[in-house]
């Protein structure tokens, strides 16, 4: 399957979901008013991707800002990730955050809690 | 604290109102630029002129930068306003700064020469400063001033005021329009003033009315973002920024026509904090919805707040079902203090929503 490229813009991040390497990177601000018009494209090729995924998935999430739409629609996109587990086949989220951003590092630790995947929280 | 309503009908029939009172900077000139020259853009009879309204809002505000006096010992604010408003076919640029006392007298007769003089000799004075830098040291029109008569093609409106021993306000106010000289000297300050100068004594630190779409929001959230960094009490908190989002983005929400973004949104300095408040006309039905939503979010305590939070995430929204959205939750998680909000009856069956948050 063909990889996946967004660039970022002044209110998407960097969607890089790499097939050849197996890790999925999402990186930058997330705070578009239409989150659906960002994020369908994203939710679509997933679901293609989840039906013949490869045998390790490392899914790099590295947000700065992300407001209540896109939470929505992250929290989606890591819950289609649990299919691939229960496929049998390995997935770990990484949630990179600032050490000193509280922020982001709750909800990540938010996130983790209500999701059923491996997930490593990673202070930088 | 200061009702947003009184200010909405003030400014009802702007365009846009941008109101910056305070410490302006360099850094936010450029989200300014944006957001007026999508605005102008957006209005056939002035989009024309747009680059030279950029010009001229750069120059006015770092004329404020310029001649601003940061560290005045008698007051507790720096001098600082800058306004820019579009309404009916014109569009006004002032400023407010504090200068001191002994600058009054040549900067009034540079302004005054500047007004009077033949537009076609205005280059040639520009070029004699431009070779003869002793001319524009601090105190008389320096080139920034001839640049702003050049372009404006209108008179520039100006006025002092003392406010202490070594202190003067200086009010620079323009009027610009599609066509040249039709401005009378006076005009415009006569148009701007009192409202600069009610901000300017307020608690506001700045007003932003007009539209919410996501061309307008983006340069605003991008002046917040610049004028949070410099301001420690307001880096510490990342949750005021994404407060911020939430709020802007709600009011393009709850719009009850699909065609107008319209909306007013404020922040004000309190004692120990900060208000945000957005305000926008909604109708019957999401009044009732809005009431019931926020006051479900204020009967709940933080943790009730935190499980509201991950239901309405694990489950969907059931925001349709009488539920707040994720948005309304996570703008309550993060206010420190209960939401509070208003609803004005502005007739036929409208309703003008104000929304407050602390921070």
């Amino acid at each position: 399957m063909e990889s996946l490229r967004l660039e970022s813009s002044e209110d998407t991040p960097m969607v890089d979901f790499d097939t050849s390497t197996g890790v999925f990177k999402v990186t930058g601000r997330a705070l578009p008013e239409d989150a659906h018009e960002f994020f369908s494209p994203i939710e679509k090729w997933l679901q293609e991707y989840i039906e013949s995924p490869l045998d390790n998935t490392k899914v790099e999430m590295r947000i700065d800002y992300f407001n209540s739409a896109s939470t929505r629609y992250i929290f989606n996109i890591l819950m289609s990730f649990e299919d691939i587990v229960d496929a049998g086949k390995d997935v770990t989220v990484f949630w990179y955050y600032k050490s000193d951003d509280e922020m982001i590092e709750a909800k990540g630790e938010e996130l983790e809690s209500i999701l059923e995947l491996p997930f490593e929280m990673k202070p930088y | 604290m200061e009702k947003l309503y009184d200010y909405y009908k003030e400014l009802e029939n702007d365009r846009l109102s941008f109101i910056f009172n305070g410490d302006v900077s360099d850094d936010i000139t450029d989200g300014i630029i944006r957001l007026t020259e999508f605005n102008v853009n957006n209005f056939e009879a002035l989009a024309k002129m747009s680059r030279r309204i950029s010009f001229i809002m750069v120059e006015c505000f770092q004329n404020v930068v310029r001649h601003g006096k940061k560290e005045s010992q008698e007051e507790e604010k720096s001098g600082g306003l800058f306004s820019a408003r579009l309404m009916g076919d014109a569009n006004y640029v002032s400023s407010i700064n504090m200068i001191d006392l002994e600058e009054v007298d040549l900067l009034s007769e540079k302004l005054n020469q500047l007004n009077t003089i033949e537009k076609g000799k205005l280059k040639a004075l520009y070029l004699e400063v431009l070779n003869n830098a002793e001319l524009s040291s601090k105190g008389g029109a320096g080139l920034g001033l001839i640049q702003l008569a050049r372009k404006a093609g209108q008179p520039i409106s100006y006025d002092f005021e003392t406010i202490s021993k070594q202190l003067s306000n200086f009010y620079l106010s323009l009027k610009l329009t599609g066509n040249e000289g039709e401005t009378e000297p006076g005009e415009a300050l006569r148009f701007t003033k009192e409202f600069d100068k009610k901000i300017k004594d307020s608690d506001v630190l700045m007003i932003y009315k007009g539209d919410f779409g996501k061309d307008s929001i983006m340069p605003i959230i991008q002046i917040i973002e610049e004028k949070v960094k410099g301001d420690n009490e307001l880096t510490a908190s990342k949750g005021f920024f994404l407060i911020l989002v939430e709020l802007l983005q709600n009011v393009s929400r709850h719009n009850p026509s699909t065609i107008s973004k319209d909306g007013i949104f404020m922040i004000t300095e309190d004692k120990d904090g900060y208000w945000t408040s957005v305000g926008n006309l909604v109708d019957e039905p999401t009044k009732d919805l809005l009431v019931q939503r926020i006051d479900l979010l204020n009967a709940m305590d933080e943790l009730e707040l935190k499980q509201a939070y991950k239901k309405t995430l694990r489950e969907g929204s059931f925001s349709d079902k009488g539920g707040a959205g994720l948005g309304l939750i996570e703008i309550a998680r993060k206010s420190t203090e209960k939401l509070r909000y208003d609803f004005d009856d502005t007739g036929e069956g409208r309703y003008f929503f104000t929304f407050n948050v602390k921070f």
